[in-house]
């Protein structure tokens, strides 16, 4: 038996719902085609030409980047910068942006001044140090007005200074953008939590280990997360600092790119930054998050 | 000793002796990352030691000319890592006594052509190894406005436009001709010890790989290679031969290109 249903005036007078696209849909949609088109398809097309020849899948690409003699070194130079530089450039980040804190005479020239370092690019970060330390360089110079015998600092069998003449240039550098990250996030927490340990007779030490720092941990995720993968990119310093000297990933995969003229190589190289860039980013979300607040995403 | 005559050994001992008597070393090598040193080897080391380049890349001369370059390379600057053009180093006076690409010379002797030499690579067990470049010039078929095309080229291998590269950019003419009696200074310099180098007893003509296309710069890179590993990091000679002679071959089997001089002429090339 069939019930007729009564005339719905409504439905006529609206038009149909599921044909209608949702306006957050649309307002998303154009960053959603962006990143497909210039992030989602090269990276595809990279993994592709990492693990693809003619015939179809092959390990060979992979296999000529690992016997290549400049793979190991690179590697290993790219994790002994990363974990001798973050450590050092989080502490100065953190000491200058207390002294920012502290309002001295002058501290937004002293803040200027700091951010400079953000606005070059690096390849010219790494011109101005190499002419800082190369054989007849200003520290040569200035050691042998001193009386001094200077040191062939970025030679090949030196691979000690040559690290520490890259590590230097890259604090310098890089510091500020961590620099700029703390200033933000100190200024989002209020006094009144330090004075309130002040009251309370804490030193120094205490209230930064028991108040600030643990106030600051979203902005040092955030730091701690962009630095690392910056810093699995640095590569313009090390390159003019050194040339091949001291060989970092970045550094291998545009000499595969450039100078070898294979892409598929070049590809296998990048896709070993972007696993290990990948790798360290979920380790630092799940190291630092806020158990009290049940997890961050 | 003559200088326009130099045996490898004669080199390396001169090398040690001026190292002593200056207190430092000053022989250098285009090391750097865009400097020319795989063509040392390719054209000059390997074929003077082992009479190939490719064939005998992994013989027991190639381990005596490693030996060799090994040795050689204790008695040079090591800041030759850094250098791209050895005309800057010799023009500073950091070096007194390099090999390079001459057009990557020509500017260390250019204010005082008197105060230098430029003088034939020197020569080994297998004769004096000399690179030479060829470059060819081919016109598109049905192109238009060939006539104009063909003239074009005819005008370029004129000796004039010849002598004219030469006097411009230190590139040595490739047809025969004689060369003028008013180059200036630095140009006189080469032009005389490349006749030199040409005309000498046991000269052999090495090509830089030929026919690679994108691949010349992997296989410049395994000589490069061996290089870092050889002189750089001191590794076994045999055990780094043997490793970059498969890398090499695995390069060439792809291509399947024919050898190029001093290797003999054969259906494949390859490390024997």
């Amino acid at each position: 038996m069939a019930v007729e249903a009564p005339p719905t005036p409504a439905a006529t007078v609206a038009p149909p719902r599921r044909r209608r696209i949702p306006p957050a849909v649309l307002l998303i949609a154009p960053s959603v085609i962006f990143m497909a088109l210039l992030l989602g398809w090269p990276v595809i097309q990279g993994v592709l030409q990492a693990f693809r020849d003619e015939q179809g899948f092959t390990l060979e690409f992979v296999n000529r980047m690992v016997q290549d003699p400049y793979f190991w070194p690179a590697v290993r130079n790219t994790l002994l910068l990363i974990v001798v530089m973050i450590p050092l450039q989080f502490a100065l980040a953190i000491a200058m942006a207390l002294m920012l804190r502290s309002n001295p005479r002058l501290h937004k020239v002293h803040f200027f001044v700091w951010a400079i370092p953000l606005a070059l690019s690096d390849l010219a970060a790494g011109l101005v140090w190499l002419s800082i330390f190369n054989d007849r360089g200003y520290l040569n110079s200035a050691l042998s007005w001193f009386g001094l015998q200077g040191a062939s600092w970025l030679a090949y069998d030196n691979q000690t200074s040559m690290f520490i003449c890259v590590l230097i240039a890259e604090l310098w550098r890089a510091t500020s953008l961590v620099l700029i990250i703390v200033v933000a996030g100190l200024q989002g927490i209020p006094k009144d939590y330090d004075e309130a340990a002040q009251v309370f007779g804490a030193t120094f030490w205490q209230r930064l280990r028991h108040v600030t720092l643990p106030l600051l941990k979203p902005s040092l995720q955030v730091a701690l997360i962009l630095r690392t993968i910056l810093a699995f990119q640095t590569f313009a310093v090390a390159q003019a600092l050194t040339g091949q000297n001291f060989p970092l990933v970045v550094g291998e995969t545009y000499r595969w790119y450039t100078g070898l003229q294979n892409p598929n190589v070049a590809a296998a190289l990048a896709l070993v930054i972007l696993v290990v860039s990948m790798l360290t980013s979920v380790f630092y979300l799940r190291a630092l998050r806020d158990k009290n607040q049940g997890g961050l995403r | 000793m003559d200088v326009n005559d130099l045996t490898y050994e004669g080199y390396l001992a001169w090398a040690k002796a001026a190292k002593q008597g200056a207190g430092r070393p000053v022989f250098g090598m285009p090391a750097g990352p865009k400097g020319l040193h795989h063509r040392f080897y390719q054209g000059f080391l390997l074929p003077s030691f082992t009479g190939g380049q490719i064939t005998t890349f992994r013989n027991q001369d190639a381990v005596a000319g490693w030996d060799y370059m090994q040795e050689l390379w204790s008695a040079m600057s090591p800041a030759s890592t850094n250098y791209d053009y050895m005309q800057e180093p010799l023009a500073r006076g950091e070096v007194l006594v390099a090999w390079d690409h001459v057009a990557r010379l020509v500017h260390a002797p250019a204010d005082k052509p008197d105060d230098w030499l430029m003088v034939p690579a020197p020569r080994g067990p297998k004769g004096r190894g000399y690179m030479l470049i060829i470059a060819g010039m081919a016109l598109p078929k049905n192109g238009k406005d060939r006539d104009l095309a063909e003239k074009a080229i005819r005008a370029l291998t004129e000796p004039a436009s010849q002598i004219e590269t030469l006097r411009s950019n230190a590139f040595f003419p490739v047809v025969q001709t004689e060369l003028p009696a008013d180059l200036t200074g630095a140009i006189a310099l080469e032009a005389a010890a490349v006749r030199r180098q040409q005309r000498s007893a046991g000269a052999l003509l090495a090509l830089p790989p030929v026919g690679l296309g994108a691949k010349e710069g992997e296989v410049s890179q395994i000589f490069k290679n061996c290089f870092q590993q050889i002189c750089l990091e001191t590794r076994p000679i045999q055990q780094v031969l043997d490793t970059q002679a498969t890398q090499l071959n695995t390069i060439l089997k792809a291509l399947n290109v024919p050898c190029w001089a001093p290797d003999p002429i054969s259906t494949k090339c390859e490390v024997a």
